[in-house]
């Protein structure tokens, strides 16, 4: 079972495969699937890949086609080349721009928006001595 | 009696030598940089220094809306279409303010500041107080802080930033060219650039646009329409 974790499972851009792939370790996909991907690892879709299923990963990483949705335990990663339509939940996300994306995301790592940073001297605006100063109004 | 102009004394060797340097430069005239070739040694006289532009900023006339660009830091400038003199200086505003200001850089509403009327037309505008009857145009980057208190209908914005901390809800659709999220942002979004959630950034409800950009612990509760220019032809 340890062996199987490290172990990467892989589906070449010349073969479509009908049904549902299970695998508890890693797996690659450059290929056509047409069904379900259920991961217990990590999970690589290549530039060249077309899935039309759902997809149940612990982190997945997307470069191709995907139809239907993703439940990724950790995080999902969409790369520029990516066209996704469903829906998306993981605990992290990182998108690429160029990215196409058509579908509901649930993604919120922290459950709260970020802390403003600490007070510092303030910049441009305020304070003298700045040649470029504009002006301070106060009425 | 013919008067002789006084000539230089020129050897034959050393003629031979600049010849020689005109025709081949070779490195036997120079032997002192044999070493250095080998060596990686940067020769004596080259250029190894960099080459620094000045950085350039888009100005958007505040009397015809012209858009046009100027290299480094000015006070003010001329328009290129309709000659007026623009301003390029920054503002802060405390405390209650009435009337218009109008000026090619950022204007700074503090938080205890008041807009009771008129416009505040900058480049850039950053606002942490209340409008209350003014009226905001930026022609780039508005960026709205948690204290701020404001109607939507009281800005027009190209470009829309929320900072790390605020806190923001926007009822009206949202229509932007850039949309920069490192706080928390509940809006539908439409729009025509890129649209960036940064780390620890929130973006909730609609987002819809060509570009999508969300970094690795940002946040995306949306329901989303990503489709770059590419994919619609």
């Amino acid at each position: 079972m340890d062996q199987n974790e490290n172990v990467q499972s892989s589906i070449s851009s010349d073969v479509e495969i009908t049904g549902t792939v299970k695998t508890n370790g890693n797996i690659r996909i450059d290929g056509k699937l047409n069904g379900d991907l259920n991961c217990g690892g990590d999970a690589t879709i290549g530039k060249s890949a077309n899935i039309k299923g759902n997809i149940n990963v612990n982190a997945v990483s997307i470069a191709g086609s995907l139809n239907g949705n993703i439940i990724a335990k950790d995080r999902i990663e969409m790369k520029s080349s990516a066209r996704v339509n469903g829906d998306i939940k993981a605990k992290r996300l990182a998108v690429e721009d160029g990215v196409t994306f058509v579908g509901k995301s649930e993604v919120n790592p922290s459950g709260a928006p970020a802390a403003a940073p600490a007070p510092e001297a303030q910049g441009d605006g305020k304070g003298e001595g700045k040649e470029d100063k504009g002006g301070v109004f106060k009425r | 009696m013919v008067e002789h102009r006084k000539a230089k004394l020129v050897s034959g060797y050393a003629a031979m030598k600049a010849a020689r340097r005109a025709a081949h430069d070779t490195d036997e005239i120079r032997p002192e940089f044999d070493e250095a070739k080998g060596s990686g040694q940067v020769k004596p006289g080259s250029h190894i220094g960099t080459t620094v532009l000045p950085t350039k900023h888009e100005i958007v006339c505040y009397e015809c809306d012209y858009i046009f660009h100027i290299t480094g830091r000015q006070k003010d400038t001329v328009c290129p279409k309709c000659r007026a003199r623009l301003e390029i200086l920054d503002h802060t505003i405390e405390g209650d303010w009435s009337g218009d200001l109008r000026t090619g850089g950022t204007i700074h509403v503090t938080t205890d500041a008041v807009l009771k009327s008129g416009e505040i037309k900058g480049s850039n505008v950053i606002l942490q107080g209340k409008i209350d009857g003014g009226r905001i145009r930026a022609f780039q980057w508005l960026e709205l802080h948690d204290t701020a208190v404001f109607e939507e209908k009281d800005f027009e914005a190209k470009d829309l930033r929320i900072p790390a901390g605020a806190d923001i809800t926007l009822k009206r659709k949202a229509m932007f060219r850039r949309v920069d999220v490192v706080g928390r942002l509940k809006a539908k979004v439409h729009a025509s650039g890129l649209v960036s959630v940064r780390t620890g950034g929130l973006l909730e409800g609609e987002v819809h646009g060509p570009h999508l950009m969300v970094e690795d612990g940002g946040g995306l509760k949306v329901k989303a329409g990503i489709l770059p220019l590419e994919a619609e032809e």
